[in-house]
């Protein structure tokens, strides 16, 4: 049973891969270990009891690593907590078990630190020159600071990304920049970024919404306050407001592009990304993921590669280029 | 039955400033036998939601008949599309994201009161109209709007046909 949970295990693949022919040898030690013991009542109980202990444990990892597909947010803390409950019952397993348990932490902790080390370095952005306005221009950190102030009032959810990183208020300000205008305000002559829509600079404010937020769209540091507290609202009231987790975050990114008062917005992320919406709100959910180093499953890269990553790229490549570039704004 | 079709458009761009300087801003949509329909403009203050609602006036009893729920109504027509000879309610909202959409209901009259039967969000800015445009007697919905899921995005016209009480694409 432990070779076949372990079979499973190794078969499920993904980011966490079991060497079978290990596990079966730790399975076969276990199994040996069994038949040269005079068995006695107690002692074949204590390893019927170890086994299941094993088991449960594998099963906890097991969860953990399916997980990855359907709950990416929370995989890291998923394999923390396995790793450190595995650590836990090394201490009490017999000699047998404490191999097999060894074996499958090892491995745990091997994909950790590669999940934690694997974040691309950031891009440092650079001035366009010209009357430009853009995240590389000297005054943008001093604008974007003053922004991030107002994010103090967002009820923020606490959600750790593939990286390892805790997503703080200000990398979800970069990743809207970055999705937005990719960081341009004006461009070297002078002209500031205006969508089809009439949606303008940095943060992509609509008129209506600048004059409802008392700002002035086209002053690039007012674009910043104001798309700050526009989130503030997103993250406070709405529908948005009361989700969680790494799901807020993301509905977060699409309310910001709908609107946070649609009725659309009760959806959760898994309904509102294959339903009869705009392309570009639920590529805008993607996109947030991806900028927030956030892992997209299977179904979502192909959503990705089909929208809107360039046909010369892996959607893996997009999404290091894509964060590179978003948390690489104000640093 | 006399027939009463009355529509409204308006052009919350322009008037947007006033929202704000009168908490509330009052217009009639329609006029009935049976009472009077009266949309209210509300801009909550320190944000970005809207208090709009529709009431039906009856003398001095007002009833509730739609509220936006920080929605922004842009647009309402007030058409009979079931042919009973009172109108049904269509109403645009501005959501305020920076992609431009915008949330549509409809509201149907029946059985003395107006229930919601039909949403529809993500015409990016789009315009309402309700008419019979080919001769038959037939009335349908049009909603002018980009269509932003092709690139570059193009104008488009979606037409509804009201059946089974609600509305149907009739075509894409």
């Amino acid at each position: 049973m432990l070779s076949f949970a372990c079979s499973l295990l190794a078969q499920a693949g993904g980011p966490f891969e079991v060497s079978v022919s290990d596990v079966d040898a730790k399975a076969a030690v276990i199994a040996t270990a069994t038949a040269n013991t005079a068995d006695t009542a107690e002692d074949k109980a204590a390893r019927k009891g170890l086994l299941a202990k094993i088991l449960d444990l594998l099963g906890s990892v097991a969860s953990a690593l399916f997980g990855v597909s359907n709950a990416e947010a929370g995989t890291l803390d998923a394999l923390d907590r396995s790793l450190a409950n595995m650590q836990q019952q090394e201490k009490t397993a017999g000699s047998a078990a404490k191999g097999a348990v060894a074996s499958v932490t090892a491995a745990i902790d091997k994909k950790l630190a590669d999940l934690k080390t694997k974040a691309p370095a950031l891009v440092r952005h650079e001035s366009t020159g010209g009357s430009s306005a853009t995240v590389g221009s000297k005054d943008f950190k001093s604008w974007f600071d003053a922004a991030a102030k107002f994010s103090s009032g967002w009820n923020f959810p606490d959600v750790t990304n593939k990286y390892g990183q805790k997503i703080s208020r200000e990398d979800y300000l970069r990743a809207i920049i970055w999705i937005e205008s990719r960081g341009i305000h004006k461009d070297s002559r002078g002209r500031v970024t205006k969508s089809w829509a009439g949606a303008l600079g940095f943060m992509q404010l609509m008129p209506n919404t600048a004059k409802g937020l008392g700002v002035n769209a086209s002053d690039p540091a007012q674009n910043l306050k104001g798309g700050s507290r526009y989130l503030g609202e997103i993250f406070n009231s709405g529908h948005v407001s009361k989700k969680s987790g790494a799901e807020k975050l993301i509905m977060g990114a699409c309310a910001y592009n709908l609107g946070p008062f649609s009725k659309s917005m009760k959806k959760s992320w898994e309904e509102f990304k294959t339903a009869k919406m705009p392309v570009e709100t639920r590529s805008y959910g993607l996109k947030m993921k991806m900028a927030l180093g956030l892992e997209l499953s299977a179904d979502e890269k192909k959503l990705a590669a089909k929208w809107f990553v360039p046909s010369h790229q892996t959607v893996d490549e997009f999404t290091d280029e894509f964060y590179a570039h978003a948390q690489g704004i104000a640093r | 039955m006399k027939k009463f079709i009355f529509s409204v458009l308006i052009v919350l761009l322009s008037s947007i400033n006033a929202g704000y300087a009168q908490p509330s801003e009052r217009s009639i949509i329609a006029e009935m036998p049976h009472g009077k329909l009266v949309l209210e403009r509300t801009a909550i203050p320190d944000g970005l939601a809207f208090n709009d609602r529709i009431t039906l006036e009856q003398g001095d009893e007002v009833i509730e008949v739609f509220e936006s729920e920080g929605r922004a109504i842009q647009q309402v027509l007030h058409e009979d599309l079931d042919g009973d000879g009172i109108g049904e309610l269509l109403i645009q909202m501005d959501l305020g994201g920076s992609g431009g959409y915008r949330e549509f209901e409809l509201l149907h009259y029946k059985e003395g009161v107006y229930l919601p039967v039909w949403l529809e969000t993500g015409y990016a800015a789009g315009e309402a109209s309700i008419e019979d445009r080919d001769g038959t007697g037939h009335k349908l919905v049009y909603i002018a709007y980009t269509d932003t899921d092709v690139e570059p995005e193009v104008e488009d016209t979606a037409i509804f046909d009201f059946t089974d009480g609600t509305l149907k694409r009739r075509q894409k």
